[in-house]
C-alpha cells in the first residue's frame, strides 16, 4: 500500500470522513470496469460500485495491510459481482438493457475517434463484437479476462482475490482467452482485419 | 493450431510472464511455426481491443459514492479504545477480588514475588482502616501498584506495549494516560492524597459520585465500561477524578437504599455455571497469558474464520483493549457476559464461538473477554 493510501485510510478512521474521495478517486474506475464487464450492464455497476466503496469505508478498520489495498477492493467487488450474479441466476432474469447499456458505453470507448468515420465505425462494431463474445463468456472465464486483460492484474493478485492458487490462475486465462478467440472467430469478422492484412503481406511477398 | 506444448508459453509470452530464456524460445518459435505464430497474433490483437475497453465511470458516480459515504454512520472499530479510568478500575477491582479469593496463584505465576505479598497484606491493612466509601478507590492504587512491580519483576515491559499499542497509534492524545508507568504515577499521587487526608479524598468521591449517579442509572461500573465513545482528551487530572468517581459508582451499588439491588445481583451471580480456565497450551502459544496476568483480566474468547455475529454484535459496545492473531481481549462487564449467553453463544465453554471466559470477577461485575472476529 502506497504512503496516500495509508495515510488516507488514517485520516478517514481519525473521522475525516472526505478523506475517503482519495480512495474512491483512486480505485473507481477499476471497480466500475470490473463490476460493468462482471456484471455486463452499466446500472448494475453503477450500484455495486457505491455498494463496494460503502463496504470498504464501512470495514475499514477490517483491513489490517496483509494484502495490498489495490487487492483489497478488488476482492469485495468480485465478492459482490458473484454475490449479484449468483442472484441473478437464482431469479432466471436476464437483463434485457443490455444492449442500450452496452451502446452507451461504446460511445464512450470511441471518444477519441471522429464520429462517422469508418474507422469509428468499425471501431465500435468491433468494441460490440469484442463485449458481446466476452458476455458469453461462463463467469470463470469472464473474470479471467477481465481481471487480466482489462484490469492488467498480475497473476498473483487474481489469485489472491479469487482465492484460487496461481497456477489456476494460468491456465484458466489460457482457456478463457482460447474460449474468447474462438466466439470473436465464430461469430464475428473481428479478425477479419488481421486475416486480411495477412493476406495483403503474403500478396506482397509473391508479387 | 497452435503447438500444445507452446499454448500455456504463449499466452505467458504475451503477458510478460517469462523468463528470458523461455521468452527467448518462444520469439524463436513463432517465427518459424506459423499456426502458433497466428495464435500469437490473434491473441495480441484480442488482448490490445480488450485493453480498450476500459472507459471512465460516470461522471456523477463519485458524488454518489460520497453522499452514502457521508450519509453512513462513522465506523465503529469493533476495539474501542479503553477508557483510562475504568480500565484503572477494573483491572484493580479484578485483582482486589482475586486477591481477596486467594486465587492469586491461579492468576499471577509469579506468586513469589515480592511485591504480591506486600499487596495482601496491605490489602488486609486497607479492608481494615478504610471506610466502605474508599474501599475501590483505594483497590484500585493498591491493584495498580500490584501491577507496577509484577510488571517490573517480570520484565513485562513488552506484553505491555503489545497491550496498548493499537491505541497508541490510534489515539496518540490519549497515550500518556494509557501508558502503564503513567497510570501507576496517576494513582499514585491519589495514594498519596490518601495517605495525607482521607477525608479530602472522602469528600472528591462524594461530590463526584453525585454528579455520576445522575449520569449513571445503573450505579454500575458495568454502566461505565459499556460507553461507546470516548470523548476528546484527557487530561491527568479528569483521569485521577474519573478513576475516584469509578470507584464511587461501584461502591454505591453497596450503599444506602441498594442492597436490594445487590442481594438481586448476588442472585444472579449464583445462576451463573462455573467458571473455566483455557487450555494452557492455548495460553502458551499465544502470550495470552501474560497479558492477562499483567492485566489481572479474565476472559477470553478465541477469534474464528466464521464469527457468530449476533456475539460481535453484543460485544458492541465493549472495551476491546488488545487483538492480535488469534484473539479478541475485551474488557466485559457481567451484563455483557449474560448477553453474549443470551445469544446462545455458551462462552464458558467455548462452545459456539470457540470462545471461553478465563476467570470472571463476579463482584466487580466485569472481567476480559477475548472475542473471535
Amino acid at each position: 500500500m502506497n504512503d496516500i493510501e495509508m495515510a488516507a485510510l488514517e485520516r478517514v478512521k481519525k473521522g475525516d470522513v472526505s478523506v475517503f474521495e482519495i480512495i474512491v478517486n483512486l480505485y473507481e474506475k477499476k471497480v466500475y470496469n470490473t463490476a460493468l464487464r462482471m456484471c455486463k450492464n452499466s446500472e448494475d455497476a453503477f450500484d455495486i460500485s457505491q455498494e463496494v466503496f460503502l463496504k470498504v469505508y464501512k470495514s475499514i478498520y477490517s483491513f489490517k495491510g496483509e494484502s495490498s489495498l489495490s487487492t483489497y477492493i478488488y476482492r469485495i467487488t468480485y465478492n459482490m459481482c458473484i454475490d449479484f450474479l449468483r442472484k441473478q441466476k437464482k431469479q432466471n432474469s436476464v437483463s434485457l438493457t443490455n444492449e442500450d447499456d452496452e451502446g452507451n458505453i461504446i460511445e464512450l470507448d470511441i471518444k477519441d475517434n471522429k464520429d462517422g468515420t469508418v474507422e469509428a465505425f468499425e471501431a465500435k462494431e468491433r468494441g460490440e463484437v469484442l463485449k458481446n463474445c466476452i458476455n458469453e463468456l461462463s463467469d470463470i472465464h469472464r473474470e479471467m479476462i477481465v481481471l487480466r486483460d482489462i484490469e492488467g492484474l498480475s497473476y498473483k493478485e487474481i489469485a489472491e482475490i479469487i482465492g484460487i492458487e496461481e497456477g489456476t490462475v494460468k491456465s484458466r486465462i489460457v482457456r478463457a482467452r482460447n474460449n474468447l478467440k474462438n466466439l470473436l472467430l465464430n461469430k464475428g469478422n473481428f479478425f477479419d482485419n488481421y486475416k486480411s492484412k495477412k493476406v495483403d503481406i503474403k500478396k506482397g511477398g509473391k508479387s | 493450431m497452435v503447438c500444445k506444448e507452446y499454448e500455456i508459453l504463449i499466452n505467458q509470452y504475451i503477458d510478460n510472464k517469462l523468463e528470458n530464456e523461455d521468452s527467448l524460445r518462444v520469439s524463436r518459435h513463432i517465427k518459424t511455426c506459423e499456426g502458433c505464430r497466428e495464435y500469437y497474433e490473434m491473441l495480441t490483437l484480442m488482448k490490445s481491443e480488450t485493453e480498450m475497453l476500459l472507459q471512465p465511470p460516470p461522471d456523477d458516480l463519485k458524488d454518489k459514492i460520497m453522499e452514502r459515504i457521508f450519509a453512513e454512520k462513522r465506523p465503529k472499530k469493533k476495539i474501542f479504545y479503553p477508557m483510562p479510568f475504568t480500565f484503572i478500575a477494573t483491572v484493580a477491582a479484578v485483582i482486589i477480588f482475586t486477591l481477596s479469593s486467594g486465587n492469586i496463584n491461579n492468576l499471577f505465576k509469579y506468586s513469589k514475588n515480592k511485591a504480591e505479598n506486600l499487596a495482601i497484606t496491605e490489602n488486609k491493612t486497607v479492608s481494615e482502616t478504610q471506610s466502605n466509601n474508599l474501599y475501590y478507590s483505594n483497590t484500585s492504587i493498591l491493584a495498580d501498584d500490584i501491577a507496577e512491580n509484577t510488571q517490573k519483576e517480570n520484565a513485562g515491559e513488552a506484553t505491555e506495549k503489545n497491550i496498548y499499542e493499537d491505541n497508541n497509534k490510534e489515539k496518540p492524545s490519549a497515550e500518556s494516560l494509557l501508558k502503564p508507568s503513567t497510570v501507576s504515577k496517576q494513582t499514585k499521587s491519589v495514594n498519596t492524597k490518601n495517605n495525607e487526608s482521607e477525608k479530602d479524598t472522602s469528600n472528591a468521591n462524594m461530590s463526584v459520585a453525585s454528579d455520576a449517579t445522575e449520569e449513571m442509572q445503573n450505579n454500575r461500573v458495568a454502566a461505565n465500561i459499556t460507553e461507546p465513545e470516548i470523548a476528546g482528551d484527557f487530561t491527568e487530572d479528569s483521569a485521577n477524578e474519573t478513576l475516584i468517581y469509578q470507584a464511587d459508582i461501584s461502591d454505591s451499588s453497596g450503599g444506602e437504599g441498594s442492597k436490594e439491588d445487590r442481594i438481586q445481583e448476588d442472585n444472579l451471580q449464583t445462576e451463573l455455571p462455573a467458571l473455566k480456565s483455557p487450555p494452557e497450551e492455548t495460553l502458551k502459544s499465544t502470550g495470552a497469558n501474560d497479558t492477562l496476568q499483567n492485566l489481572g483480566a479474565v476472559a477470553f474468547v478465541k477469534k474464528l474464520d466464521n464469527p457468530n455475529e449476533d456475539v460481535i454484535r453484543s460485544l458492541e459496545n465493549a472495551q476491546l483493549i488488545k487483538e492480535d492473531d488469534l484473539y479478541y481481549y475485551y474488557l466485559i462487564t457481567d451484563d455483557e457476559l449474560k448477553t453474549l449467553e443470551d445469544t446462545g453463544a455458551y462462552i464458558k465453554d467455548y462452545e459456539g464461538i470457540e470462545g471461553f471466559v478465563y476467570e470472571f470477577d463476579e463482584n466487580a461485575g466485569c472481567g476480559l473477554l477475548i472475542v473471535s472476529k
